[in-house]
């Protein structure tokens, strides 16, 4: 067996084990199967359903939220190396004040159709805003490039997220000017 | 145009935003996966793995002896009949002696977890013998293999009108031939296929992700052996559906069902993406034969059309599927002289079935490749020519078809041409080509359709709806209708019409779900048919409805029922609008006067006469129009192909909501023109290669064009307010008009689609080893 | 759904390398995953244990050395386009990997897991061979530096063996190279290359207005089994006293036919080979003409 410089727990193989991290804010512990993938925890283990299933493959994009800052296909995030992460669903990420503007854009521009797309679409854009305040129509492209969707032609949903820049920009510059 | 609209009514012709928009974009909108109830089980189906063969044995020991597997069910299992078609009785729930087509499900697995179900599939032990199997449509017509004993012809439409086509093509000025060859398309719905199925009060009610609550409440009773008053399906959020919902979701609610039953627990049965690209229908692959005469001046005076259509194994809807390609393979255009044989053929390959066009884009792509070769060929301007043969009011179309009424084509026609600047593209694409120092080459193409709304003559009996309202004592609204909304924007669009119609606001009007307990059979939602049917059930419960509160209201007022009006949630005197009711107050009142406010609605489309034999007659009873141009541009030394502009304009009648009318337009160019130039299902001896979203690759954000959307609105008079289908026609000119723009850009009429650079640089190749040009510069 | 398989969770890289020595059974790596997950998916078989490595943080770090850069094998494809040196000096590196998968791909992949995936379509694996990257190899015994352009076998297979881990991607430092990286796929983003090229050129200028080659490297992705270096290109464009439109041309039809592609669902033999030459063609175009 190993030496006692090791850690000989982590040198076992597994069947189920336990995680902590962070999911919206709020720190969570779940005892999960080794094979779960960060979607099954969510949809299975945790019921948060919005972020969806469209291929498990890490190609459609339906399953992104935000891990430790980036842009994340849920469906390939494995279990064990989930410890200590900060997840951000859309769930979470809607709720927040500084996601409004995206939201009301997504309405009032109609950017959703079957809507299995649009989880994926608001985290990934909220990714995007939060990056950059002013995307250029280039960035927007790319940002949401990993986000298949077979309804809207994305016309619409990229008029909205330059809606909610503009829309982002005017409150952060009313918040200076007050 | 709209601006009168709008002072005419209050909320149709308006951008409202879509009335299920919130939850979508907040992730709480509950798709069937969404759902979960105590003691469910996961299934997985169990799918043959050859194209053609005898099944020897099914050994399911393997399989139960996995922990947590519930049971392992096959054909012997299933308590009522082992039959899903929804047309012709060919097609068994579970295959029993033979498999026709890598794919087909011969058993079903229950199981405490997704991944044990799945194991215990991959553990099910199935012996074949195999059989030679038929692969293409020339094999299948062949009948030199049997892949049903009756033979493999599905089924044949002839159109014949006018005189000899023979006699025809030999008074015709030019007479042009080509042979084109069409790949499936794969729907593609984000959400893949799923259904929950519970036993429920000796009974069983299924959730789903489906289009025709209907059809699977049928496939239900008919395999459980239960009346259909023991089968109850409710809709869920339907993430996409564009058809490949339409009668295949009956197929695995069946399957969930009878596990289900048999082991009296929940069962959840989901599709992943390979497998459900592996056994859900597709777009029908076809070969098309073309011939076409013209006149001197440009008229077309003789077509003659044999379509051999790849059905697949199994009919599923491949009869309606392909009368619709009968009545539309000769575009929108006046042709005296017409032979046409469509025919249906079984191949040992996945069913094909509905796809958005319902058998109409692949031969509208060959009617307007055609047309783009005699204008090029004959030098007529292609907006001309087309406008020049155009359908028209009091014309005939190739089904003898004398157009009444509501016939924009040519509006369309001049608006595209119009709109999307064409001569001036033109010139300046033509001077950009003649340049060899330009890497790219740059295209215009065009294309025109019509398309037949409702079911038509081959689907009438199916072809009514209901609808429910019912108005509580707060004034807020409940409505019920049996077509769904997949996505397209149905709820809001009804809601629109019903708020009209009642004099309420949108905001106060809830939808409950398809739920056949609910509804009437409102025939399934497809053919571009829910605005049309469910609006005009709708407005039928909605009438009556307003008639009582118009009364009420007029009894308040203190005026005459014919000087009450509503608008906005408010009855108010015509003369005096400060005297006026809430709608609110007035639902509270005719609560407390014990007058009922709660109606049911029903729809029949208007008959038709239509004679089978010779496809003479009418198809439809109406028809929409529109014309596209796409603008394209070709690398040259990589055959590389970039859509950069769509310009597509639309006759829907009337433009219920210009937001979601665009929306839909700009959506069904995204899928026109992946399969145009870009969703390549490859097969092989048999078996799809393409088993995911990376190798069938459709647009992303980076392939999408400029999409400018323009609307005629030329009335129907059995519409609701006048308005005729979008949701088809949205899809079906794109993929001619790329094809034909990139023809012409490469100086090369492509004959099969997908375009793939390969092609394309191929081409551009042999034209210049033709022209003897050395090399691009 | 992922099933049967095990993980193992080492903390450190002396336990992964004392892992991998004693480990009896078949493993994989699992660093982003985005390669050996999607295989799994689609074959329970492809492995039954995965020893998790996205923890190491040894293994992610991109650090300056004197006459190189090492880039951690974890090292994500995010961290690779954020690092500046790489912005500024390695353009051909910096397209390619921009070009991997999506955004969120590259939030988790990692250039390691491109490389021992040992793909010939692995998008970073050109321009990296192209600069003469070196891999290491590390064992519990053992440390070996293996040329990036030795490493692979064919498709999927490298000569790193069962007990050896990438620990680091070591790329030279250049003056004056030009470099760039181009690829047809089936769609314009999210997309498996069809064909690749990358190009690292420095070309002088004689005052008589000819072009001479000073330095050049060319590999070409998706082409062959693995990645190559088109060496013969490589020595005709080095030989050659004048970089003319023919001397171009001339290379471009070397570099066709240095190719051995397949027919597959993507592309096609014929296509593929005649690309490696139009890629070129435009990479010589925009480095060393301008175009
Ligand atoms: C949707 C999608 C799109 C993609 N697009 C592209 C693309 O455009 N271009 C492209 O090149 N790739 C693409 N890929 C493939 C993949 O994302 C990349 O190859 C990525 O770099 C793999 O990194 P990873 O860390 O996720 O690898 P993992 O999946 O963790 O590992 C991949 C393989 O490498 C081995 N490995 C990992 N780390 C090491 C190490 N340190 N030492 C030895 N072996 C190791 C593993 O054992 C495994 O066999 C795509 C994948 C997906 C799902
Ligand atoms: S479900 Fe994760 S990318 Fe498709
Ligand atoms: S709205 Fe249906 S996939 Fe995007």
């Amino acid at each position: 067996m190993p030496n006692k410089n090791f850690n000989s727990e982590n040198l076992e193989l597994k069947d189920t084990l336990e995680i902590n991290f962070t999911l919206n804010s709020v720190k969570r512990s779940v005892k999960v199967p080794c094979t779960y993938t960060l979607l099954d925890i969510l949809r299975y283990e945790l019921k948060f359903t919005g972020t969806k299933e469209g291929c498990g493959m890490g190609e459609c994009g339906a399953c992104t939220v935000i891990m430790d800052g980036g842009v994340t296909p849920a469906c390939l995030v494995l279990a064990t190396t989930l410890e200590g992460r900060d997840i951000w669903t859309i769930e979470g990420i809607s709720a927040k004040d500084d996601a409004k503007p995206i939201i009301d854009a997504f309405v009032a521009r109609t950017a959703t159709q079957c809507g299995f797309c649009t989880p994926g679409m608001v985290v990934a854009s909220y990714h995007l805003l939060s990056k950059y305040v002013s995307p250029t129509d280039d960035q927007i492209l790319e940002a949401l490039s990993g986000n298949l969707c077979r309804c809207t032609g994305y016309v619409k949903i990229i008029e909205a997220v330059k809606a909610a820049a503009r829309d982002l920009n005017t409150v952060k510059k009313e918040g200076r000017d007050a | 145009m709209l601006t009168k609209k709008q002072n005419l009514y209050s909320v149709v012709g308006k951008k409202v935003t879509r009335v299920d928009a919130h939850e979508k974009i907040d992730g709480s909108a509950k798709y069937v996966d969404d759902l979960a109830f105590d003691e469910m089980l996961f299934a997985k189906m169990v799918c043959s793995t050859i194209p053609s063969g005898r099944i020897k044995k099914i050994d399911k020991s393997r399989a139960l002896k996995l922990k947590g597997v519930a049971a392992v069910l096959t054909a012997e299992d299933i308590t009522g009949l082992n039959k899903i078609g929804c047309v012709v009785d060919d097609q068994p729930l579970l295959a029993a002696d033979i498999v026709r087509f890598t794919g087909e499900p011969l058993a079903i697995v229950a199981a405490e977890t997704r991944a044990i179900a799945e194991e215990a599939a991959g553990l099910v032990d199935i012996e074949y013998e195999p059989l030679e199997p038929v692969l293409n449509v020339d094999e299948s017509f062949s009948e030199k293999i049997k892949v049903h004993p009756k033979g493999n012809t599905v089924c044949h439409y002839k159109i014949r009108k006018g005189g000899d086509i023979d006699d025809a093509f030999s008074k015709s000025h030019a007479v042009f031939e080509k042979t084109f060859t069409i790949n499936y398309q794969e729907h593609l719905y984000l959400e893949t296929q799923g259904c929950i199925a519970l036993p429920e009060n000796g009974g069983i009610t299924v959730y789903a992700s489906i289009q025709c609550p209907f059809y699977v409440q049928g496939a239900v009773a008919t395999a459980l052996g239960l009346p259909f008053s023991k089968v109850r399906i409710i809709q869920c959020v339907v993430g996409g559906g564009f058809g490949g919902k339409e009668d295949v979701p009956s197929e695995y609610a069946a399957k969930a069902a009878l596990l289900a039953y048999i082991l009296k627990k929940p069962v959840k049965l989901i599709l992943d993406r390979a497998q459900d690209l592996m056994v859900s229908s597709k777009r029908h692959p076809m070969k098309m034969e073309y011939k076409v005469g013209v006149t001197r001046k440009g008229k077309i005076n003789a077509l003659k059309v044999r379509a051999l259509a790849d059905s697949g194994a199994y009919t599923t809807l491949s009869t309606v599927v392909l009368f619709r390609t009968s009545v539309h393979f000769g575009g929108p255009y006046v042709i005296p002289n017409v032979q046409g044989d469509i025919i249906g053929l079984y191949t040992n390959r996945v069913p094909c079935g509905a796809y958005r066009g319902f058998g109409t884009p692949q031969v509208i792509y060959a009617m307007e490749s055609m047309i783009n070769i005699i204008c090029n060929e004959m030098g007529f301007d292609p907006f001309e020519f087309r406008r020049n043969n155009a359908l028209k009011k009091g014309a005939l179309s190739i089904t003898s078809h004398k157009i009444k009424e509501s016939c924009g084509l040519i509006e369309t026609i001049d608006k595209a041409r119009k709109e999307s600047d064409y001569d001036k593209r033109k010139k300046e694409f033509d001077k950009w080509n003649a340049d060899p120092s330009k890497r790219t080459l740059k295209g215009l193409g065009v294309s025109s359709i019509f398309y037949g709304m409702n079911l038509g003559a081959k689907g009438w009996s199916f072809d009514k709806a209901g609808s429910h309202i019912q108005i509580s004592r707060d004034g807020s609204i409940t409505l019920c209708v049996g077509n769904v909304e997949m996505g397209q924007g149905a709820k809001t669009v009804l809601a629109q019409i019903a708020a009209e119609a009642l004099g309420c606001e949108v905001s106060t009007i809830n939808f409950t779900n398809a739920d056949t307990n609910v509804i009437p059979d409102s025939g399934p939602t497809v053919a571009s048919r829910t605005t049309v049917m469910s609006g005009n059930a709708l407005l039928d419960a909605a009438n009556k409805l307003r008639k009582k509160l118009i009364d009420a209201a007029a009894e308040v007022l203190k005026i005459r029922a014919n000087q009450v009006m509503a608008k906005h949630g408010r009855f108010y005197n015509i003369k005096d609008s400060h005297q006026f009711i809430t709608f609110s107050d007035l639902a509270q009142k005719c609560y407390f006067d014990n007058i009922g406010l709660s109606e049911m609605g029903f729809y029949v489309s208007p008959k038709i006469e239509y004679d089978m034999q010779y496809g003479q007659g009418e198809p439809y009873y109406v028809y929409s129009y529109a014309t596209a141009v796409s603008e394209v541009e070709v690398d040259k030394k990589t055959g590389d192909i970039r859509v950069n502009k769509m310009t597509c304009a639309h006759d829907v009648g009337c433009v219920i909501n210009p937001m979601l009318a665009s929306a839909q337009v700009e959506g069904g160019c995204a899928q026109g023109v992946g399969y145009a130039i870009m969703e390549n299902m490859v097969s092989e001896k048999g078996h799809i290669k393409t088993l995911g979203l990376s190798t069938y690759v459709i647009p992303t954000t980076r392939d999408f064009p400029e999409v400018k959307s323009i609307f005629v609105e030329d009335k129907s008079k059995d519409g609701p307010y006048g308005a005729k289908g979008l949701g088809e026609p949205s899809l079906m000119p794109v993929v001619a008009s790329v094809v034909n723009a990139v023809s012409n850009a490469a100086g090369y009429q492509f004959d099969h689609v997908p375009v793939l650079p390969e092609r394309v640089w191929e081409a551009l190749n042999e034209k210049r080893s033709r022209d003897g040009e050395s090399e691009v510069k | 759904m992922l099933r049967n398989f095990k993980v193992l969770t080492p903390s450190s890289l002396n336990e992964v390398l004392y892992v991998i020595s004693h480990i009896d059974q078949p493993y994989r790596f699992l660093c982003g995953g985005t390669d050996v997950l999607v295989r799994m998916k689609d074959n329970p078989a492809y492995a039954k244990v995965l020893v998790d490595i996205s923890k190491i943080r040894e293994l992610a770090k991109i650090e300056e050395h004197k006459s190189t850069y090492v880039i951690g094998s974890g090292a994500k494809h995010d961290a690779v386009l954020a690092y500046a040196p790489f912005v500024e000096k390695y353009n051909g590196l910096v397209e390619a990997v921009a070009a991997i998968g999506s955004p969120q791909i590259r939030s988790i992949g990692t250039l390691g897991g491109n490389i021992g995936n040992a793909s010939p379509a692995g998008d970073s694996i050109a321009p990296l061979m192209a600069f003469d990257a070196e891999v290491e190899l590390r064992s519990h015994e053992s440390n070996r530096i293996v040329k990036l352009e030795d490493f692979f076998i064919g498709p999927g297979k490298s000569v790193m063996k069962s007990n050896e881990i990438i620990t680091k991607i070591i790329l030279p430092k250049f003056d004056g190279l030009r470099s760039g990286w181009k690829r047809l796929g089936q769609r314009r983003a999210v997309t498996i290359s069809k064909v690749s090229a990358a190009l690292a050129i420095n070309c002088v200028k004689h005052p008589n207005g000819s072009i001479r080659v000073a330095d050049v490297k060319i590999a070409l992705g998706a082409v062959a089994p693995t990645v190559i270096r088109a060496r013969k290109t490589e020595k005709f464009l080095l030989e050659t006293p004048n970089l003319n439109a023919a001397a171009v041309k001339q290379a471009c039809e070397i570099a066709c036919r240095e190719s051995r592609p397949i027919t597959d669902i993507r592309s096609n033999t014929e296509y593929r080979s005649e690309m490696c030459g139009v890629l070129l063609g435009d990479l010589i175009d925009r480095l060393v003409f301008g175009r």
